[in-house]
Protein backbone atom coordinates (compact mmCIF):
# COMPACT_ATOMS: atom_id res chain seq x y z
CA UNK A 1 0.00 0.00 0.00
CA UNK A 2 1.32 3.40 -0.84
CA UNK A 3 2.32 5.94 1.74
CA UNK A 4 -0.45 8.18 0.52
CA UNK A 5 -3.14 5.65 1.03
CA UNK A 6 -1.74 4.77 4.43
CA UNK A 7 -1.93 8.37 5.46
CA UNK A 8 -5.42 8.66 4.10
CA UNK A 9 -6.44 5.64 6.12
CA UNK A 10 -5.06 6.78 9.44
CA UNK A 11 -8.35 7.61 11.09
CA UNK A 12 -10.30 4.75 9.54
CA UNK A 13 -7.44 2.45 10.42
CA UNK A 14 -7.72 3.31 14.06
CA UNK A 15 -11.46 2.78 13.88
CA UNK A 16 -11.00 -0.41 11.97
CA UNK A 17 -8.58 -1.80 14.51
CA UNK A 18 -10.74 -0.67 17.39
CA UNK A 19 -13.84 -2.18 15.81
CA UNK A 20 -12.11 -5.51 15.39
CA UNK A 21 -10.90 -5.48 18.98
CA UNK A 22 -14.30 -4.44 20.28
CA UNK A 23 -16.35 -7.10 18.57
CA UNK A 24 -13.81 -9.91 18.79
CA UNK A 25 -13.85 -12.97 16.64
CA UNK A 26 -17.49 -13.80 17.22
CA UNK A 27 -18.55 -10.33 16.22
CA UNK A 28 -16.39 -10.39 13.15
CA UNK A 29 -17.86 -13.73 12.19
CA UNK A 30 -21.39 -12.49 12.67
CA UNK A 31 -20.82 -9.45 10.55
CA UNK A 32 -18.85 -10.94 7.75
CA UNK A 33 -19.84 -14.57 7.31
CA UNK A 34 -22.60 -13.90 4.74
CA UNK A 35 -20.42 -11.84 2.45
CA UNK A 36 -17.47 -14.17 2.85
CA UNK A 37 -19.76 -16.94 1.68
CA UNK A 38 -20.96 -14.96 -1.30
CA UNK A 39 -17.50 -13.82 -2.31
CA UNK A 40 -16.17 -17.36 -2.17
CA UNK A 41 -18.95 -18.60 -4.41
CA UNK A 42 -18.16 -16.02 -7.08
CA UNK A 43 -14.45 -16.66 -6.68
CA UNK A 44 -15.00 -20.20 -7.87
CA UNK A 45 -15.67 -22.25 -4.76
CA UNK A 46 -18.32 -24.86 -5.37
CA UNK A 47 -21.44 -24.53 -3.28
CA UNK A 48 -20.81 -27.86 -1.60
CA UNK A 49 -17.32 -26.78 -0.63
CA UNK A 50 -18.17 -23.30 0.59
CA UNK A 51 -18.66 -24.27 4.25
CA UNK A 52 -15.24 -25.86 4.37
CA UNK A 53 -13.53 -23.01 2.59
CA UNK A 54 -15.38 -20.50 4.75
CA UNK A 55 -14.03 -22.33 7.73
CA UNK A 56 -10.53 -22.01 6.35
CA UNK A 57 -11.04 -18.29 5.94
CA UNK A 58 -12.25 -17.85 9.48
CA UNK A 59 -9.55 -20.03 10.92
CA UNK A 60 -7.07 -17.59 9.41
CA UNK A 61 -9.12 -14.67 10.71
CA UNK A 62 -9.18 -16.23 14.14
CA UNK A 63 -5.46 -16.77 14.16
CA UNK A 64 -4.54 -13.36 12.89
CA UNK A 65 -7.21 -11.08 14.24
CA UNK A 66 -5.05 -10.00 17.15
CA UNK A 67 -2.36 -8.95 14.68
CA UNK A 68 -4.72 -7.03 12.43
CA UNK A 69 -3.11 -3.62 12.27
CA UNK A 70 -6.04 -1.64 10.94
CA UNK A 71 -4.09 -0.41 7.94
CA UNK A 72 -7.11 -1.29 5.84
CA UNK A 73 -10.77 -1.72 6.58
CA UNK A 74 -11.54 -4.94 8.38
CA UNK A 75 -13.66 -6.20 5.54
CA UNK A 76 -10.87 -5.43 3.06
CA UNK A 77 -8.51 -7.47 5.18
CA UNK A 78 -10.99 -10.34 5.25
CA UNK A 79 -11.59 -10.13 1.51
CA UNK A 80 -7.86 -10.41 1.06
CA UNK A 81 -7.94 -13.64 3.05
CA UNK A 82 -10.87 -14.82 0.91
CA UNK A 83 -8.93 -14.17 -2.28
CA UNK A 84 -5.91 -16.15 -1.09
CA UNK A 85 -7.99 -18.99 0.30
CA UNK A 86 -10.09 -19.27 -2.87
CA UNK A 87 -6.94 -19.21 -4.95
CA UNK A 88 -5.49 -22.07 -2.92
CA UNK A 89 -8.75 -23.94 -3.27
CA UNK A 90 -8.77 -23.60 -7.03
CA UNK A 91 -5.20 -24.78 -7.26
CA UNK A 92 -5.82 -27.90 -5.25
CA UNK A 93 -9.16 -28.68 -6.84
CA UNK A 94 -8.84 -27.61 -10.49
CA UNK A 95 -11.04 -30.45 -11.63
CA UNK A 96 -13.95 -28.90 -9.77
CA UNK A 97 -13.74 -25.49 -11.25
CA UNK A 98 -15.81 -25.72 -14.36
CA UNK A 99 -18.87 -27.51 -13.05
CA UNK A 100 -21.76 -25.55 -11.60
CA UNK A 101 -23.28 -27.24 -8.62
CA UNK A 102 -26.63 -28.12 -10.15
CA UNK A 103 -28.25 -27.93 -13.49
CA UNK A 104 -31.20 -25.72 -12.84
CA UNK A 105 -32.72 -26.54 -16.20
CA UNK A 106 -33.34 -30.09 -15.11
CA UNK A 107 -35.27 -29.18 -12.02
CA UNK A 108 -38.99 -29.53 -11.88
CA UNK A 109 -40.47 -26.42 -10.36
CA UNK A 110 -43.75 -24.89 -9.44
CA UNK A 111 -44.79 -21.78 -11.39
CA UNK A 112 -44.06 -19.51 -8.44
CA UNK A 113 -40.52 -20.82 -8.35
CA UNK A 114 -39.91 -19.96 -11.96
CA UNK A 115 -38.51 -16.55 -11.22
CA UNK A 116 -35.95 -17.83 -8.75
CA UNK A 117 -35.07 -20.58 -11.19
CA UNK A 118 -34.43 -17.99 -13.87
CA UNK A 119 -32.22 -16.10 -11.50
CA UNK A 120 -30.37 -19.26 -10.68
CA UNK A 121 -29.78 -19.98 -14.34
CA UNK A 122 -28.53 -16.46 -14.95
CA UNK A 123 -26.23 -16.74 -11.96
CA UNK A 124 -24.86 -20.04 -13.19
CA UNK A 125 -24.07 -18.49 -16.55
CA UNK A 126 -22.36 -15.62 -14.80
CA UNK A 127 -20.27 -18.09 -12.80
CA UNK A 128 -19.23 -19.79 -16.00
CA UNK A 129 -18.31 -16.44 -17.51
CA UNK A 130 -16.31 -15.55 -14.42
CA UNK A 131 -14.39 -18.77 -14.72
CA UNK A 132 -13.04 -17.60 -18.04
CA UNK A 133 -11.27 -14.67 -16.42
CA UNK A 134 -7.78 -14.82 -15.07
CA UNK A 135 -7.50 -14.77 -11.32
CA UNK A 136 -6.65 -11.10 -10.94
CA UNK A 137 -9.42 -9.82 -13.18
CA UNK A 138 -11.91 -12.11 -11.55
CA UNK A 139 -10.99 -10.82 -8.12
CA UNK A 140 -11.39 -7.20 -9.17
CA UNK A 141 -14.71 -7.87 -10.86
CA UNK A 142 -16.11 -9.78 -7.88
CA UNK A 143 -14.97 -7.30 -5.27
CA UNK A 144 -16.04 -4.22 -7.20
CA UNK A 145 -19.15 -5.24 -9.11
CA UNK A 146 -20.64 -7.76 -6.73
CA UNK A 147 -19.23 -6.99 -3.29
CA UNK A 148 -19.29 -3.27 -4.10
CA UNK A 149 -16.03 -2.35 -2.46
CA UNK A 150 -14.61 1.01 -3.48
CA UNK A 151 -11.75 0.61 -5.93
CA UNK A 152 -9.29 1.83 -3.33
CA UNK A 153 -10.23 -1.10 -1.12
CA UNK A 154 -10.19 -3.50 -4.04
CA UNK A 155 -6.64 -2.45 -4.82
CA UNK A 156 -5.72 -2.80 -1.16
CA UNK A 157 -7.21 -6.31 -0.96
CA UNK A 158 -5.27 -7.34 -4.04
CA UNK A 159 -2.13 -5.50 -3.06
CA UNK A 160 -1.89 -3.77 -6.42
CA UNK A 161 -1.77 -0.12 -7.50
CA UNK A 162 -5.10 1.57 -7.95
CA UNK A 163 -4.60 2.15 -11.66
CA UNK A 164 -3.82 -1.53 -12.15
CA UNK A 165 -7.08 -2.39 -10.45
CA UNK A 166 -8.96 -0.01 -12.75
CA UNK A 167 -7.30 -1.53 -15.75
CA UNK A 168 -8.21 -5.05 -14.64
CA UNK A 169 -11.78 -3.98 -14.02
CA UNK A 170 -12.05 -2.54 -17.49
CA UNK A 171 -10.85 -5.76 -19.06
CA UNK A 172 -12.88 -7.96 -16.75
CA UNK A 173 -16.12 -6.16 -17.52
CA UNK A 174 -15.66 -6.62 -21.22
CA UNK A 175 -14.65 -10.26 -20.99
CA UNK A 176 -17.37 -11.26 -18.52
CA UNK A 177 -20.11 -9.63 -20.51
CA UNK A 178 -18.92 -11.15 -23.77
CA UNK A 179 -18.66 -14.59 -22.23
CA UNK A 180 -22.05 -14.27 -20.56
CA UNK A 181 -23.77 -13.25 -23.78
CA UNK A 182 -22.08 -16.06 -25.65
CA UNK A 183 -23.28 -18.53 -23.04
CA UNK A 184 -26.78 -17.11 -23.28
CA UNK A 185 -27.12 -17.94 -26.95
CA UNK A 186 -29.36 -20.90 -27.72
CA UNK A 187 -27.44 -24.13 -27.50
CA UNK A 188 -24.57 -22.48 -25.62
CA UNK A 189 -25.96 -22.47 -22.14
CA UNK A 190 -23.42 -24.93 -20.82
CA UNK B 1 -6.91 4.74 -17.53
CA UNK B 2 -7.83 7.43 -15.05
CA UNK B 3 -11.04 7.90 -13.14
CA UNK B 4 -12.05 10.90 -11.14
CA UNK B 5 -14.02 8.51 -8.98
CA UNK B 6 -15.09 4.92 -9.13
CA UNK B 7 -17.06 4.13 -12.28
CA UNK B 8 -20.75 3.37 -11.82
CA UNK B 9 -21.40 -0.28 -11.24
CA UNK B 10 -22.93 -2.28 -14.03
CA UNK B 11 -25.83 -3.43 -11.95
CA UNK B 12 -26.97 0.15 -11.43
CA UNK B 13 -26.40 1.44 -14.91
CA UNK B 14 -27.62 -1.45 -17.02
CA UNK B 15 -31.11 -2.22 -18.17
CA UNK B 16 -32.88 -4.11 -15.36
CA UNK B 17 -34.42 -6.37 -17.99
CA UNK B 18 -31.03 -7.26 -19.42
CA UNK B 19 -30.20 -10.88 -18.49
CA UNK B 20 -26.63 -9.86 -17.74
CA UNK B 21 -27.78 -7.27 -15.23
CA UNK B 22 -30.21 -9.78 -13.77
CA UNK B 23 -27.37 -12.25 -13.40
CA UNK B 24 -25.34 -9.65 -11.52
CA UNK B 25 -28.30 -8.98 -9.27
CA UNK B 26 -28.79 -12.68 -8.67
CA UNK B 27 -25.12 -13.12 -7.82
CA UNK B 28 -25.20 -10.17 -5.48
CA UNK B 29 -28.22 -11.62 -3.71
CA UNK B 30 -26.67 -15.05 -3.39
CA UNK B 31 -26.26 -15.13 0.36
CA UNK B 32 -26.39 -18.17 2.59
CA UNK B 33 -29.63 -19.06 4.29
CA UNK B 34 -30.03 -19.41 8.03
CA UNK B 35 -29.39 -23.11 8.02
CA UNK B 36 -26.18 -22.74 6.09
CA UNK B 37 -25.00 -19.98 8.37
CA UNK B 38 -25.84 -21.95 11.46
CA UNK B 39 -23.93 -24.94 10.12
CA UNK B 40 -20.99 -22.76 9.34
CA UNK B 41 -21.07 -21.28 12.81
CA UNK B 42 -21.21 -24.75 14.30
CA UNK B 43 -18.01 -25.60 12.47
CA UNK B 44 -16.15 -23.24 14.75
CA UNK B 45 -16.78 -25.11 17.95
CA UNK B 46 -13.26 -26.58 17.94
CA UNK B 47 -11.83 -23.21 18.72
CA UNK B 48 -14.52 -21.67 20.78
CA UNK B 49 -16.32 -19.49 18.33
CA UNK B 50 -19.23 -21.71 17.52
CA UNK B 51 -21.43 -21.39 20.52
CA UNK B 52 -21.61 -17.65 20.41
CA UNK B 53 -21.53 -17.40 16.70
CA UNK B 54 -24.37 -19.80 16.19
CA UNK B 55 -26.24 -17.95 18.89
CA UNK B 56 -26.37 -15.05 16.53
CA UNK B 57 -29.16 -16.79 14.70
CA UNK B 58 -30.99 -17.67 17.84
CA UNK B 59 -34.75 -17.47 18.10
CA UNK B 60 -34.39 -14.55 20.48
CA UNK B 61 -33.31 -12.31 17.69
CA UNK B 62 -36.33 -13.21 15.67
CA UNK B 63 -38.54 -12.72 18.69
CA UNK B 64 -37.22 -9.21 19.08
CA UNK B 65 -38.08 -8.33 15.55
CA UNK B 66 -41.53 -9.78 15.76
CA UNK B 67 -42.02 -7.99 19.03
CA UNK B 68 -41.02 -4.74 17.50
CA UNK B 69 -43.39 -5.18 14.62
CA UNK B 70 -46.22 -5.84 16.97
CA UNK B 71 -45.30 -2.77 18.96
CA UNK B 72 -45.39 -0.72 15.81
CA UNK B 73 -48.78 -2.16 14.96
CA UNK B 74 -50.15 -1.25 18.35
CA UNK B 75 -48.73 2.23 18.23
CA UNK B 76 -50.02 2.77 14.75
CA UNK B 77 -53.45 1.85 15.92
CA UNK B 78 -53.16 4.36 18.71
CA UNK B 79 -51.73 7.38 16.99
CA UNK B 80 -52.37 6.87 13.32
CA UNK B 81 -50.16 5.98 10.45
CA UNK B 82 -48.68 9.36 9.73
CA UNK B 83 -47.64 10.01 13.29
CA UNK B 84 -46.29 6.53 13.62
CA UNK B 85 -44.05 6.87 10.64
CA UNK B 86 -42.55 9.93 12.23
CA UNK B 87 -42.27 8.45 15.67
CA UNK B 88 -40.99 5.05 14.76
CA UNK B 89 -38.17 5.80 12.48
CA UNK B 90 -36.23 2.64 11.74
CA UNK B 91 -33.23 3.77 13.69
CA UNK B 92 -34.67 5.00 16.92
CA UNK B 93 -35.24 1.79 18.85
CA UNK B 94 -32.96 0.70 21.60
CA UNK B 95 -32.50 -2.89 22.61
CA UNK B 96 -34.54 -2.34 25.74
CA UNK B 97 -37.43 -0.94 23.82
CA UNK B 98 -37.37 -3.91 21.55
CA UNK B 99 -37.23 -6.41 24.35
CA UNK B 100 -40.14 -4.84 26.12
CA UNK B 101 -42.41 -4.74 23.13
CA UNK B 102 -45.30 -7.16 22.90
CA UNK B 103 -44.98 -10.17 20.70
CA UNK B 104 -46.32 -10.74 17.27
CA UNK B 105 -46.91 -14.20 15.97
CA UNK B 106 -43.66 -15.49 14.58
CA UNK B 107 -43.49 -16.41 10.96
CA UNK B 108 -40.81 -17.57 8.62
CA UNK B 109 -38.61 -14.83 7.34
CA UNK B 110 -37.63 -14.28 3.78
CA UNK B 111 -34.58 -16.21 2.74
CA UNK B 112 -31.65 -13.88 3.07
CA UNK B 113 -30.22 -15.07 -0.18
CA UNK B 114 -33.33 -14.59 -2.23
CA UNK B 115 -34.83 -11.31 -3.23
CA UNK B 116 -38.45 -11.80 -3.99
CA UNK B 117 -40.10 -9.41 -6.36
CA UNK B 118 -42.29 -7.37 -4.10
CA UNK B 119 -45.91 -7.23 -5.05
CA UNK B 120 -48.83 -5.34 -3.74
CA UNK B 121 -50.65 -7.57 -1.37
CA UNK B 122 -54.00 -7.76 0.22
CA UNK B 123 -54.24 -6.38 3.75
CA UNK B 124 -52.57 -8.72 6.16
CA UNK B 125 -54.01 -10.12 9.32
CA UNK B 126 -51.49 -9.36 11.97
CA UNK B 127 -52.56 -10.35 15.42
CA UNK B 128 -51.24 -8.53 18.43
CA UNK B 129 -49.88 -10.94 20.97
CA UNK B 130 -50.10 -10.30 24.65
CA UNK B 131 -46.81 -11.71 25.90
CA UNK B 132 -43.16 -11.10 25.21
CA UNK B 133 -42.14 -14.50 26.44
CA UNK B 134 -43.58 -16.66 23.75
CA UNK B 135 -40.98 -18.88 22.16
CA UNK B 136 -40.70 -19.20 18.46
CA UNK B 137 -40.37 -22.48 16.69
CA UNK B 138 -39.24 -21.02 13.44
CA UNK B 139 -35.77 -21.18 12.09
CA UNK B 140 -33.67 -18.43 13.58
CA UNK B 141 -32.35 -15.65 11.46
CA UNK B 142 -29.86 -12.86 11.87
CA UNK B 143 -31.64 -9.78 13.08
CA UNK B 144 -29.19 -7.48 14.79
CA UNK B 145 -31.57 -4.55 14.78
CA UNK B 146 -35.11 -4.14 13.78
CA UNK B 147 -36.55 -1.46 11.63
CA UNK B 148 -39.91 -0.37 12.81
CA UNK B 149 -41.46 2.52 11.03
CA UNK B 150 -42.46 0.44 8.12
CA UNK B 151 -44.19 -2.19 10.18
CA UNK B 152 -46.71 0.28 11.37
CA UNK B 153 -47.85 1.40 8.00
CA UNK B 154 -48.96 -1.82 6.48
CA UNK B 155 -50.09 -3.66 9.51
CA UNK B 156 -52.01 -0.96 11.21
CA UNK B 157 -55.46 -1.26 9.66
CA UNK B 158 -55.83 -4.94 10.37
CA UNK B 159 -54.23 -5.00 13.76
CA UNK B 160 -56.99 -2.87 15.16
CA UNK B 161 -59.53 -5.36 13.91
CA UNK B 162 -57.85 -8.37 15.49
CA UNK B 163 -58.13 -8.11 19.23
CA UNK B 164 -57.66 -11.79 19.87
CA UNK B 165 -54.91 -14.00 18.71
CA UNK B 166 -55.54 -16.86 16.32
CA UNK B 167 -53.59 -20.05 16.49
CA UNK B 168 -50.50 -20.44 14.42
CA UNK B 169 -52.39 -22.51 11.91
CA UNK B 170 -54.86 -19.70 11.44
CA UNK B 171 -52.24 -17.28 10.31
CA UNK B 172 -52.56 -16.40 6.69
CA UNK B 173 -49.71 -17.11 4.37
CA UNK B 174 -49.66 -13.49 3.38
CA UNK B 175 -47.61 -12.66 6.43
CA UNK B 176 -43.86 -12.93 6.39
CA UNK B 177 -43.77 -15.97 4.19
CA UNK B 178 -46.10 -14.57 1.60
CA UNK B 179 -45.40 -12.06 -1.14
CA UNK B 180 -43.09 -9.47 0.21
CA UNK B 181 -44.59 -6.09 1.01
CA UNK B 182 -42.96 -2.73 1.29
CA UNK B 183 -42.50 -3.12 5.00
CA UNK B 184 -40.76 -6.46 4.81
CA UNK B 185 -38.54 -5.36 1.99
CA UNK B 186 -37.26 -2.36 3.90
CA UNK B 187 -36.97 -4.39 7.05
CA UNK B 188 -34.60 -6.66 5.22
CA UNK B 189 -32.75 -3.71 3.78
CA UNK B 190 -32.25 -2.20 7.18
CA UNK B 191 -31.27 -5.49 8.66
CA UNK B 192 -28.71 -6.04 5.92
CA UNK B 193 -26.93 -2.81 6.79
CA UNK B 194 -24.97 -4.54 9.51
CA UNK B 195 -23.70 -7.48 7.54
CA UNK B 196 -23.92 -6.42 3.93
CA UNK B 197 -24.39 -2.78 3.10
CA UNK B 198 -24.18 -3.66 -0.58
CA UNK B 199 -27.17 -5.89 -0.18
CA UNK B 200 -29.00 -3.23 1.80
CA UNK B 201 -28.39 -0.85 -1.06
CA UNK B 202 -29.64 -3.37 -3.57
CA UNK B 203 -32.80 -3.87 -1.57
CA UNK B 204 -33.49 -0.15 -1.51
CA UNK B 205 -33.11 -0.17 -5.28
CA UNK B 206 -35.58 -3.01 -5.36
CA UNK B 207 -37.88 -1.00 -3.17
CA UNK B 208 -37.63 2.02 -5.45
CA UNK B 209 -38.54 -0.04 -8.49
CA UNK B 210 -41.38 -1.89 -6.81
CA UNK B 211 -42.86 1.03 -4.90
CA UNK B 212 -42.24 4.23 -6.83
CA UNK B 213 -45.02 5.88 -4.85
CA UNK B 214 -44.46 3.95 -1.64
CA UNK B 215 -45.10 5.55 1.70
CA UNK B 216 -41.68 4.64 2.97
CA UNK B 217 -39.65 6.42 0.36
CA UNK B 218 -37.81 8.51 2.91
CA UNK B 219 -36.85 5.50 4.94
CA UNK B 220 -35.68 3.70 1.84
CA UNK B 221 -33.52 6.64 0.82
CA UNK B 222 -32.13 6.91 4.32
CA UNK B 223 -31.12 3.26 4.33
CA UNK B 224 -29.52 3.73 0.94
CA UNK B 225 -27.47 6.66 2.17
CA UNK B 226 -26.38 4.73 5.23
CA UNK B 227 -25.39 1.82 3.02
CA UNK B 228 -23.38 4.07 0.73
CA UNK B 229 -21.54 5.49 3.73
CA UNK B 230 -20.85 1.99 5.01
CA UNK B 231 -19.50 1.05 1.59
CA UNK B 232 -17.15 3.99 1.64
CA UNK B 233 -18.90 5.62 -1.31
CA UNK B 234 -18.94 9.04 0.26
CA UNK B 235 -19.44 10.90 -2.99
CA UNK B 236 -22.48 8.85 -3.89
CA UNK B 237 -23.78 9.21 -0.35
CA UNK B 238 -23.52 12.98 -0.54
CA UNK B 239 -25.25 13.07 -3.89
CA UNK B 240 -28.03 10.91 -2.55
CA UNK B 241 -28.26 13.13 0.51
CA UNK B 242 -28.56 16.19 -1.69
CA UNK B 243 -31.39 14.59 -3.60
CA UNK B 244 -33.04 13.65 -0.34
CA UNK B 245 -32.75 17.21 0.94
CA UNK B 246 -34.32 18.57 -2.22
CA UNK B 247 -37.12 16.06 -2.14
CA UNK B 248 -37.82 16.21 1.59
CA UNK B 249 -36.61 19.60 2.81
CA UNK B 250 -38.35 19.33 6.15
CA UNK B 251 -37.72 15.67 6.84
CA UNK B 252 -36.86 14.62 10.35
CA UNK B 253 -34.26 12.31 8.88
CA UNK B 254 -32.09 15.16 7.66
CA UNK B 255 -30.36 15.51 11.00
CA UNK B 256 -29.39 11.87 10.95
CA UNK B 257 -28.17 12.15 7.38
CA UNK B 258 -26.02 15.10 8.36
CA UNK B 259 -24.54 13.08 11.18
CA UNK B 260 -23.91 10.15 8.87
CA UNK B 261 -22.00 12.36 6.50
CA UNK B 262 -20.11 14.16 9.20
CA UNK B 263 -22.04 17.25 8.30
CA UNK B 264 -23.21 18.24 11.74
CA UNK B 265 -23.64 21.86 10.81
CA UNK B 266 -26.31 20.83 8.41
CA UNK B 267 -24.70 22.47 5.43
CA UNK B 268 -26.40 21.40 2.25
CA UNK B 269 -24.59 18.75 0.35
CA UNK B 270 -23.62 19.48 -3.21
CA UNK B 271 -26.65 19.49 -5.42
CA UNK B 272 -27.15 16.68 -7.81
CA UNK B 273 -28.82 16.49 -11.19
Amino acid sequence: MSAGSTLAMDAPARESKRAAVDVGFDGVFERTAPFVWRALRRLGVREADVPDVCQEVFVVVHRRLADFDGSSALRTWIYGICLRTASQYRRRAPQLREVPETDAREQSVMPEQEESLERRRARDRLDLALQKLDEDKRAVFVLYELEELPMKEVAAALGCPLQTAYSRLHGARREVEEAFRALSKPGMKR
Amino acid sequence: MTYESDPPRLVYTGDPEDPFVQALEAARDDLPNDEQLARMAAAFSPFGGAAKASGFWSPKRKLRVRSLQAAAVALAAAVGVGATVKLLNPFSFTKTEVAEAPVQEPGPSPQPGVVKRPRVTAPMVVPVAPSAEEPTERAPEPKPRAPSASASVHHEPVATAQPSRPSQADLPSTDMDGPENETALLERAHHALGSSPARALALTEEHRRAYPAGVLGQESDLIAIEALVALGRDGDARSAAARFRTRYPSSAHLRRIDRLLGNAAGAPAPSSP
